[in-house]
């Protein structure tokens, strides 16, 4: 009985294809407008995916990666006394005004990385360009962003507060949240290029020791220097967590997706409903004949979630396809976690599952006696 | 006599917004087994009433209804299994599935008792060859006539072989030849397979199919006819 219910639903071609259009349409809304808040979320995370290291220590007041509150030179030391830590490094990250040689004045994001280990670059900058920031003056500078400047290139200068800047390469870096390009060079050397008397250390990276928990070392941190301490991802969580709360990033996003599922709903319901209703004498003549509630609403429910699953399984994959085509570093910031997908997938089914209800009401209660009428 | 169904003080009513009409107004009846009986009388008498009670569909007010010897209680599973096993319908519209072909269509009967499909699908083939659809079994119904479409229909009314077969207008939706050769089909499977064959009808065209004629107005036997003593007019055959 189940294959003719599918057989009654897949021949009826227009509406077939109406509601596998509109799951479709609905999934793709949903899952390629969750793809860019996903992506955007975890753009403003990029620094931290790019230093790749297992524990962030920081000031008790910062709340995201771009929230940097200095903190005294000598937590460094202090840190590196922790119990369970193997190495601790400096790492700041501040916004200076620069001038380029070609005259354009901006804003950049200014990084140090520890003199002598370079810990925190990006791994898209090759090592032979990273060791030449020991050179004097030395800065790398990401390609995004850097527009602004005139696309500075290799041997460019820059002026930031009345010191000499030279550029030793220009590297892909991932695109962060904030609209400044990026400027690398060493702890020691970007103080130099930020205004004297402040102290600008802002973060200290840290890995444990081998063996030790990542989460022990933490807490270690935190009880004997009253700093916080983050794993990696934990640091993730908080800044996009911090962007959420304070941008209207969710909310937008939220009533666009809202949005696919409220039109995905209606469109299926409406036409699931329209199909049963438009059926319903032959409906009523199964009834006649000897067919139980429970066959005709599995009948109806298998109808529901055949559309949703193929209407899913179009929509999902063309959101995958613009996944694929997007170059990486586009300006477009996407990324489909599969917790998304599962999500987008739970919605559909739910809404193919809850207009089938509709329908079954219809179905159960249709006067069998109908079909003796002419 | 043997007996196929037996109804005893049946009332049935409808109310419409503050009206109450009582459409059958006491029925006490008998249909003989592996019979043909055609109930007949004017719109309104109560004649599609009276066969929705029979098959179990319609609950009545009062009275008792009885198929080979099982007490019908509508609505209820038993009655739906009982139907399902025992009683086969055909309708005025056909009420086939626009989207299965005729096979699919015939095979509806079996498959609401979960025979498996290959074997549903082979005993509908066997049945519509009998109705002399052998070579349409993969046809839509849009592509098929009224009469090969009323066909498909007795062939998924018979392919359970019930016992009990209830028409309900059979010829209405057809032209005099076609009424005919499915009343003839209707009759020669009938009387094959010993089943009781149950007609509600306004077509006098054929009425000499009939064993006995129940004639029925305002909700009341009024007249029961045997074969024997048909005072119909006979359309078809010129009587």
């Amino acid at each position: 009985m189940y294959v003719l219910a599918l057989k009654m639903l897949c021949r009826d071609r227009i509406k077939f294809l109406t509601l596998i259009v509109g799951i479709a349409f609905a999934t793709l809304l949903i899952t390629q407008q969750g793809s860019i808040f996903c992506g955007l979320m975890l753009r403003t995370a990029s620094t931290i995916f790019d230093t790749n290291v297992p524990i962030w220590v920081t000031d008790p007041e910062v709340r995201s990666i771009n929230d940097s509150v200095a903190m005294k030179e000598d937590v460094l030391q202090r840190v590196r006394s922790v119990n369970g830590v193997e190495w601790a490094v400096p790492f700041s990250m501040n916004n200076a005004i620069a001038q380029s040689d070609k005259g354009e004045t901006g804003v950049v994001q200014l990084i140090g990385l520890d003199d002598e280990s370079l810990i925190g670059a990006p791994a898209e900058i090759p090592k032979a360009v990273l060791k030449r920031l020991n050179e004097p003056d030395a800065v790398i500078i990401t390609r995004s962003r850097s527009e602004n400047f005139g696309a500075p290139m290799e041997g460019d200068t820059f002026e930031i507060n009345d010191r000499r800047a030279r550029v030793v390469g220009v590297v892909d870096a991932s695109k962060n949240f904030t609209p400044f390009p990026s400027l690398y060079s060493t702890h020691s050397k970007a103080l130099l290029f930020l205004p004297p008397g402040y102290k600008y250390l802002n973060f200290v990276l840290v890995k444990p020791k081998s063996g030790i928990d990542p989460a022990r070392v933490c807490r270690n941190i935190q009880e004997s220097t009253g700093l916080q301490a983050f794993q990696q991802w934990d640091f993730v969580w908080k800044t996009m967590i911090y962007w959420g709360k304070n941008t209207g990033i969710p909310i937008n996003f939220g009533i666009t997706v809202l949005l696919g599922i409220i039109v995905g709903a209606a469109i299926t319901a409406q036409t699931l409903y329209t199909f049963m209703i438009e059926n319903i004498r032959q409906l009523g003549t199964f009834k006649a004949i000897g067919i139980s509630n429970w066959q005709l609403a599995s009948m109806v429910m298998l109808q529901g979630l055949s559309v949703g699953l193929i209407g899913f399984g179009i929509g999902a994959g063309l959101c995958s396809v613009v996944g694929l085509i997007n170059p990486r570093n586009s300006e477009l910031a996407y990324y489909t976690p599969q917790e998304l997908v599962i999500m987008a997938l739970g919605v559909v089914l739910t809404f193919c599952v809850l207009s089938s209800l509709l329908s079954i009401r219809k179905v159960v209660t249709v006067d069998p006696a109908l079909v003796f009428r002419g | 006599m043997r007996v196929a169904v037996s109804l005893s003080g049946l009332k049935k009513s409808f109310t419409a917004g503050d009206t109450k009409s009582l459409v059958l107004k006491g029925i006490d009846l008998t249909i003989p087994a592996e019979e043909i009986t055609f109930v007949t009388g004017p719109s309104g008498c109560g004649k599609t009433t009276l066969i929705s009670i029979i098959a179990g569909i319609l609950t009545p007010d009062s009275g008792r209804v009885t198929i080979f010897d099982t007490p019908i209680v509508a609505k209820s599973r038993d009655s739906t299994k009982f139907r399902l096993a025992n009683i086969g319908f055909i309708f005025q519209q056909h009420n086939l599935v626009p989207t299965l072909t005729a096979a699919e269509n015939a095979s509806i009967p079996l498959l609401i008792r979960r025979i498996p499909q290959r074997q549903a699908r082979r005993k509908a083939i066997a049945m519509l060859s009998e109705v002399g659809l052998g070579d349409r079994i993969d046809h839509l119904p849009s592509q098929l006539s009224g009469g090969q479409q009323q066909r498909v229909a007795i062939a998924r009314a018979l392919v359970g072989e019930p016992r009990l077969i209830i028409c309900d207008e059979p010829t209405a939706s057809l032209d005099a030849e076609n009424g005919f050769h499915v009343m003839s089909l209707l009759k020669r499977l009938s009387s094959e397979g010993d089943r009781t064959v149950l007609v509600v009808t306004h077509d006098s065209r054929i009425y000499n199919f009939a064993d006995s004629i129940i004639e029925m107005e305002d909700g009341q036997v009024v007249r029961i006819d045997l074969a024997q003593n048909k005072s119909y007019s006979n359309a078809m055959r010129g009587d």
